[in-house]
């Protein structure tokens, strides 16, 4: 059985979210997919590590004259 | 004029001999029809083969010249579509099982600006499942296969659209690039491919993988034809919001100008830290010669780019999930299991991830500008690694395994974040006799100085000669 990742993210936790989502993800799913989702909560952790001020989100499309 | 050559001509040399009446578009059509029929059991790049329609327009566009009407130099040359591209009354796929009766009402912006110079659409290219992967192991349509080792990747997500140019099963091809799809193959499959500046081509009618990090580009087995084919495909679309109305240049204009005095940047600190020696080697090398022809090569450095594989996933795996929610939720078991997983683990992402990481790249973005106010442009490898096998999930570099996934989107999707137009042109061959390809990044909007350099190697520089063997 798969192990909560860094006690941050409990896989149970996960698959409840899933659910809510409508995706129901079985145990032996949830253990396939454990080291994606622990090289996204990496990736996750990474994140917490930028220092970005008051650095607005990039804008995804240009703006245009109506 | 045999098949062989006839297959293997750039897109130039092909219009030249369209205008001047001493080839037919007819005949170049039909030789790569053969050479379809020949090859492609073996490399699947083809999904859907347009061979009745393919033949209908080379003949038209035939009739057309031969009566004074040559609209220029993409008029009968054959064009491949990653089957992303929407075609109307033609099934695109997205290379899915979810998409695989769908069909378009209307061609992609791209697909008609193509088909208004006169390109012959010769069908619809293998591509990874919705463009969410980079090996082309589609578990719907086969995997394709590259044509310098049957055994190994193409890349992707536009495997079979290079595996098809590298082939010379057409003379040019259409890919779209999120975090490095068109230029991850052109790399691995020994071809020319272009990201442009985002906004530059048009998305209107293209599947989305990440709205905000899509671009759409051409692949080609010559500098010179990338840019042709740019010369059609850029300008504004008022159909797509993303779609730049910075005006569209003439992307040949000085491209045999050369390099002297070009100011090029090598960041070593992260763009040669995981890499394979022969890969390393090959790409200096290429520095080297680029040096040699006048270019002022500098080393730089931006540490924010260790951030930057991290950003990107998130955002792609945020915009993906969004896209995908409808079908994910009511056909997963349709979905094949590297995307499958893929989308259910980005529901692990929370909004506020999302935001953070769309911060970063504003200054990530910021950082990068700063940059590119010290070097006209960059120079770096565009994959660590060579093509693997196919079916292979890790691969070992300096001493170390790391996921395919990983190593091959690593070079690449910072210049996704930034929007940047980025070239992948081939620059040697590793011991194995696979392709290596060398990276060039320019300023957003600048395409025609990464064309130029790009051209300038390849004007000295033999690599780009060399055609696999099947």
């Amino acid at each position: 059985m798969a192990q909560p990742i860094e006690n941050k993210i409990p896989l149970k936790a996960f698959k409840q979210v899933a659910e809510l989502w409508g995706i129901i993800l079985t145990d032996k799913r949830l253990e396939a997919l454990t080291p994606r989702i622990q090289q996204t909560v990496a990736d996750l952790a990474r994140l917490d590590e930028l220092e970005l001020g008051d650095t607005e989100p990039a804008p995804i499309f240009q703006m245009k004259k109506q | 004029m045999k098949t062989e050559e006839l297959c293997s001509l750039s897109i130039g040399d092909l219009s030249e001999l369209f205008r001047k009446g001493e080839v037919s578009p007819v005949e170049a059509t039909q030789a790569c029809l053969e050479r379809i029929e020949r090859d492609d059991g073996k490399l699947n790049s083809f999904i859907t083969l347009l061979k009745a329609e393919s033949l209908e327009s080379a003949l038209h566009a035939e009739r057309a010249i031969r009566s004074g009407n040559y609209l220029g130099p993409l008029h009968g040359v054959t064009v491949g579509l990653k089957d992303l591209f929407h075609t109307r009354g033609m099934r695109t796929t997205g290379g899915s099982k979810i998409l695989q009766s769908f069909v378009p009402n209307e061609d992609a912006s791209v697909v008609e600006l193509l088909k208004g110079a006169g390109a012959v659409i010769i069908g619809k290219l293998n591509m990874h499942e919705f463009a969410y992967g980079v090996t082309n192991d589609n578990p719907h349509f086969g995997p394709s296969r590259n044509p310098w080792n049957l055994e190994c990747i193409t890349g992707g997500s536009s495997g079979g659209s290079c595996a098809a140019v590298s082939a010379g099963l057409c003379a040019g091809a259409l890919g779209s690039d999120t975090g490095g799809s068109i230029r991850i193959p052109s790399s691995l499959c020994g071809v020319v491919g272009l990201k442009p500046t985002y906004g530059r081509v048009s998305k209107h009618g293209v599947l989305p993988l990440s709205w905000s990090m899509d671009h759409v580009g051409p692949i080609a087995r010559h500098v010179k034809d990338a840019a042709l084919m740019m010369n059609v495909m850029a300008g504004y679309d008022p159909r797509d919001p993303a779609s730049s109305t910075e005006p569209a240049l003439d992307f040949t204009y000085g491209l045999d100008e050369g390099v002297k005095g070009l100011r090029m940047g090598i960041i070593k600190n992260y763009f040669f830290d995981v890499i394979d020696r022969e890969v390393k080697e090959a790409v200096l090398h290429a520095c080297k010669v680029l040096e040699g022809l006048g270019a002022d090569v500098e080393e730089v450095n931006l540490p924010e780019l260790e951030h930057s594989r991290s950003i990107s996933s998130t955002i792609v795996g945020a915009e993906a999930a969004a896209y995908h929610e409808s079908n994910f939720k009511a056909r997963p078991q349709d979905y094949g299991d590297d995307v499958r997983a893929r989308l259910e683990v980005a529901y692990l992402l929370r909004a506020t991830d999302y935001v953070k990481a769309q911060r970063f790249r504003a200054l990530f973005v910021e950082k990068m500008a700063h940059l590119m106010k010290r070097v006209d442009l960059l120079l770096t490898p565009t994959c660590p690694i060579e093509a693997p096998k196919i079916g292979v999930q890790r691969v070992a570099v300096g001493g170390e395994t790391q996921p395919v996934l990983n190593l091959l989107l690593r070079l690449t999707s910072p210049f996704n974040l930034t929007g940047m137009p980025a070239i992948s042109i081939p620059c040697g061959f590793t011991s194995r006799g696979l392709p290596i390809g060398l990276q060039i990044a320019g300023r957003p909007f600048e395409e025609v100085k990464v064309l130029k350099a790009a051209n300038a190697y390849e004007v000295h520089t033999e690599w780009h000669k060399r055609r696999p063997s099947l």
